[in-house]
């Protein structure tokens, strides 16, 4: 059961209008709303199918996904939304691409440890109290350019199998067991290299909030 | 009790929904009790959504230009 509710991941997906508009829109041609769309959900398409499948061939892989998507709209019978559709189809698509070109999705074992975690004495405790932040919400946290580049230099120097599984799931908004489909990886898996980067981003913030520094 | 570590290491296994009730009853107690972890918690979801705002990455205006025209010529069929 998902009790998270991702929130949409870029400020022009407010722009558009609601789900049963947008895809009547869409097929009665609306070309003005199509360009506000494929503007609107190229950032988190271009981060899936970067994650999967690497720089060098993520737009060739997103625009493959816009053709088949476009191609299959008229037959989009709405069981999810268009994002959901349109960012699983980019996974499906990177992950084929993948296959071609005799690479493989790379998920190595899990192999770090927790046991030794400087945040915790040998009890488990904290070892200094845990501070609050200063700024309460994510979009005033963010609003920091320093910080805003930290986040992203550390987003992109998280290892690969931590990078894929956070960005299908926290970008891409897609359900852990699609996740585990696609990467070929068990669900305990999975969801030890989510966490693993969630709280290395947590560790960077607070890092950030602390000292000021990167 | 469960310790502030464990707590940590299931972050976001709470968070998700995939504690039993007993964990999660467990969980929620070490949260009442504990503002460290709490301030965790909290700070958890706030990076999660950060993660959810971070792709800023603009569509290259040729990629733009070849769908649009892929869109008006299979509508129109």
């Amino acid at each position: 059961m998902m009790t998270i509710i991702v929130e949409n991941n870029s400020m022009s997906d407010k722009n558009l209008p609601e789900e049963s508009e947008l895809i009547q829109g869409l097929l009665n041609n609306n070309q003005a709303l199509f360009s506000k769309v494929v503007k609107a959900y190229y950032p988190s398409m271009y981060s899936v199918a970067y994650a999967i499948a690497g720089p060098a061939i993520a737009d060739e892989v997103v625009q493959e996904a816009w053709v088949s998507g476009i191609r299959a709209l008229p037959k989009f019978e709405g069981r999810s939304k268009l994002k959901s559709w349109l960012i699983r189809i980019v996974a499906n698509e990177a992950k084929t691409r993948l296959r071609k070109e005799s690479r493989s999705v790379s998920l190595e074992a899990v192999n770090e440890s927790w046991a030794t975690d400087p945040r915790f004495d040998n009890r488990g405790h904290w070892n200094e109290t845990n501070s609050e932040w200063d700024n309460a919400s994510p979009d005033e946290l963010l609003s920091a350019n320093e910080l805003q580049e930290c986040f992203d230099k550390h987003l992109e120097l998280l290892p690969d199998n931590q990078k894929q599984v956070l960005n299908l799931r926290d970008v891409g908004g897609m359900d852990m067991e699609e996740i585990c489909n696609i990467l070929e990886v068990s669900s305990s898996n999975a969801r030890v290299l989510l966490h693993r980067a969630r709280d290395r981003m947590q560790q960077m913030v607070a890092h950030f909030q602390r000292t000021g520094q990167c | 009790m469960l310790s502030c570590k464990k707590l940590i290491e299931n972050g976001s296994e709470y968070l998700e929904g995939d504690l039993s009730r007993w964990e999660r009853f467990k969980y929620k107690f070490h949260l009442f009790m504990c503002k460290s972890c709490s301030r965790y918690i909290l700070q958890l979801k706030q990076v999660i959504s950060m993660i959810s705002l971070s792709p800023k990455k603009k569509i290259p205006q040729d990629m733009e230009d070849m769908l649009t025209k892929e869109f008006e010529e299979s509508m129109k069929k």
